[in-house]
């Protein structure tokens, strides 16, 4: 008894005394908080940022826990996405949307494109096809519009955890054609055929609205957000944002398109958007 | 430059942990979750992890035929058999180990190599399907399931297991996400704490036998024992669960006495070990399927920092698989020598060795605690709920083994399942 009361005694002095030591510690470094799936476009966008800021990466299991280490942790940044924000109202979860006075960095955007194999010669607005795409709006509803101006197509989604991993089970062979986003899909674009896409500028591919028109949002996007507490700090990452080159690289082969000077109007749009995914596909 | 210090702390690391038996043979991975928002090279983490694992099984063996005190749990099966042997024997019998744990690895590891280089799956993309990877899951849980004791415990530690692993998974539904917040903000690492080294802190210490003087004697080792060994080695590897402990029981198992010494038969083990450790790495990396507790941490940790092994092997493994070589030919070197300095050095830290692991756990918590953002109470309570649970399960005598398995496979078991069902039932 005596050595397990002695071994208790020195954990918790040890640990203490190791906490407060490392919270003395002079410099902070941006920890970058990344609420989504790293399969995501939104998680490789936020690894971009850590990439570019030099920063510490934490990666939330969900977006109330994402939330809760942004209130612990000083020096973080959020990289919040709208598709997590839209799920977590659809699943209940709290602490997932835009919170008021936290200042902005940037708002960017990327659209997907809806691919499949080269030599697959299914169609997706004609035949029954299996179409992979992120858990957040693989949702019945959403496969209900898709269906209800088809004249014989029957799309099946099958959720995923991201655009990651519906590209490798694309390649596999699973399933017919993927929701991907842009960036990944240009990246492999000698293994894939994007046929389809949500962005209505590109005169490349079909808009997917006008192949479906029962889709109440054919022009999705994932809309990603960078706030942080300290006005500073968010100065300071729009600063080293700007002057990476391999950050502006990595958004224009990933057809992000970014506003690094947001207005609340810009802030507003994204909540406007994100109440509209939930207007129509929410259970 | 980098990568040699990272093989000489990988080395330094599998030595210590192969001649102390407190610390476990996955010293390597838990020593690389203090690092792992560092964001260190791929190739370099997977250095360390296989260099500091094969380690232990190098040295592993040393510890348990000098002092009989087993440096890993894997020598445990033969350690009755250690006072069957005389000193001379001993001798013999740390060269031949340590041929054979160099042979063994060697060939295991150029195997993993050409395994990784010709079947991978941007050769067979269809090794990412998800039958292939249903089946390799199911196969692995049902394995797992029937080399454990308790087989309805197993199963219920699975499915516990798989109840709050799951990440980032909004096709679930809404009552899960109530069930996992009560164990919000967990990190495997505490999950291994409680459930398997805080306890073990608290088990009766092995007595150090009489030590003598040794030096290794150099002898023309039985060469089909060896290859027999690694054979049953590389099937081992392959079985999901304590692939070094299965290894080790099949090749002692088969092997029979010769003159009535056990010679043979401890040799046959502690070189199948070695071909085991290194083989778990192939479903590892080409199905990104980790299948004992080491790959199982190594899995963690990689998904903490964003990476796709099956992604990232194709660039590396040239270059780890020399690294492996010459770490394994150092080791050889090593195991070799001063073996009266490692004999000595168990006797003397063996007294102490829970003020050293205690103070060692301690320095792994705080780093943890920092790491996990939660707050310190609820960071305790977490601990303590793992703790208790970790001693209920050695109270029963259950293997806390599926538990963790279950926990880090969850994520993707758990997609699988309901990609499965919705191709199925769609």
């Amino acid at each position: 008894m005596k050595k397990i009361i002695s071994i208790c005694v020195v954990t918790v002095l040890l640990v203490l005394t190791f906490s407060y030591y490392t919270s003395k510690q002079p410099t902070t470094p941006i920890t970058v908080i990344n609420m989504s799936s790293p399969a995501s476009p939104a998680g490789v966008f936020a690894q971009a940022v850590k990439k570019a800021v030099g920063g510490d990466w934490y990666q939330s299991s969900d977006c109330s826990q994402g939330y809760t280490a942004f209130t612990n942790i000083k020096n973080s940044v959020v990289v919040y996405n709208s598709s997590v924000a839209f799920a977590a109202l659809n699943k209940k979860l709290k602490n997932c949307q835009l919170p008021k006075n936290v200042h902005v960095v940037m708002i960017a955007q990327t659209p997907m494109h809806i691919c499949k194999l080269p030599n697959n010669t299914t169609r997706l607005e004609r035949d029954k096809v299996k179409l992979g795409m992120a858990s957040m709006y693989a949702v019945k509803k959403h496969e209900n519009q898709f269906n209800s101006h088809s004249r014989d197509g029957a799309v099946q989604i099958i959720p995923y955890s991201g655009s990651g991993t519906v590209l490798k089970s694309l390649l596999a062979g699973d399933i017919e054609w993927g929701w991907i986003g842009a960036g990944l899909a240009n990246k492999n674009k000698d293994k894939i055929f994007c046929e389809w896409t949500t962005d209505k500028t590109d005169k490349t591919k079909k808009f997917l609205g006008n192949g479906f028109p029962g889709l109440a949002i054919p022009d999705f996007s994932i809309n990603t957000v960078l706030y942080t507490a300290d006005k500073n700090l968010a100065n300071k990452i729009v600063s080293m944002l700007k002057k990476s080159r391999e950050f502006n690289a990595y958004t224009t082969t990933s057809v992000f398109s970014v506003n690094s000077k947001p207005t609340a109007q810009d802030i507003d749009s994204v909540n406007l958007f994100v109440q509209r995914m939930y207007d129509t596909w929410a259970n | 430059m980098s990568i040699i210090l990272v093989t000489l702390l990988g080395m330094i690391v599998g030595v210590a942990a192969g001649l102390l038996p407190a610390l476990p043979v996955f010293t390597g991975p838990m020593i690389l979750y203090l690092f792992v928002n560092e964001n260190y090279p791929v190739l370099h983490l997977l250095i360390f992890w296989m260099v500091s694992y094969s380690g232990t099984q190098f040295f592993g063996s040393i510890a348990t035929i000098t002092t009989k005190i087993p440096g890993e749990e894997s020598s445990a099966i033969y350690l009755p058999d250690i006072d069957r042997l005389g000193v001379e024997e001993k001798k013999q019998l740390l060269f031949d180990t340590a041929t054979g744990s160099f042979v063994a690895g060697t060939i295991s590891i150029l195997l993993v190599w050409t395994v990784i280089t010709y079947a991978n799956p941007n050769i067979f993309p269809m090794l990412l399907g998800y039958q292939i990877q249903l089946m390799a899951y199911l196969f692995a849980i049902f394995l797992l399931i029937v080399t454990n004791k308790t087989k309805w415990a197993a199963v219920l530690l699975i499915l516990l297991g798989l109840a709050i692993g799951p990440k980032q998974n909004y096709a679930l539904p809404n009552l899960w996400y109530d069930i996992t917040f009560l164990f919000h903000g967990y990190t495997l690492y505490m999950v291994v704490l409680g459930t398997i080294l805080i306890p073990s802190l608290f088990a009766p210490i092995d007595t150090v036998s009489k030590v003598e003087k040794y030096t290794a004697t150099s002898k023309i080792p039985n060469v089909w024992v060896i290859i027999k060994s690694t054979v049953w080695g590389i099937f081992a590897g392959l079985v999901p669960g304590p692939s070094a402990s299965i290894a080790t029981t099949l090749a002692y198992n088969t092997q029979k006495e010769s003159n009535s010494s056990p010679y043979n038969k401890i040799l046959a083990a502690e070189t199948a070990n070695n071909a085991a450790v290194v083989i778990v790495a192939i479903p590892f990396f080409i199905l990104g399927l980790p299948i004992n507790q080491n790959t199982l941490l190594m899995s963690n940790i990689m998904d903490i920092q964003s990476l796709s092994i099956v992604e990232e092997i194709l660039r590396v493994i040239t270059p780890l698989t020399l690294v492996m070589i010459c770490a394994l030919a150092l080791y050889f070197w090593l195991s070799t020598h001063l073996i009266n300095w490692y004999a000595d050095t168990v006797k003397v830290l063996h007294s102490k060795m829970k003020w050293i692991v205690t103070v060692i756990l301690l320095l792994l918590i705080t780093a943890d605690l920092q790491y996990s953002e939660i707050t310190a109470i609820r960071y305790c309570y977490l601990l303590l709920g793992f703790t208790a649970f970790g001693f209920l399960l050695r109270a029963f005598k259950l293997s806390p083994i599926p538990f963790l398995f279950a926990v880090v496979l969850s994520d993707k078991f758990v997609w699988l399942g309901v990609q499965t069902i919705n191709f199925i039932v769609g």
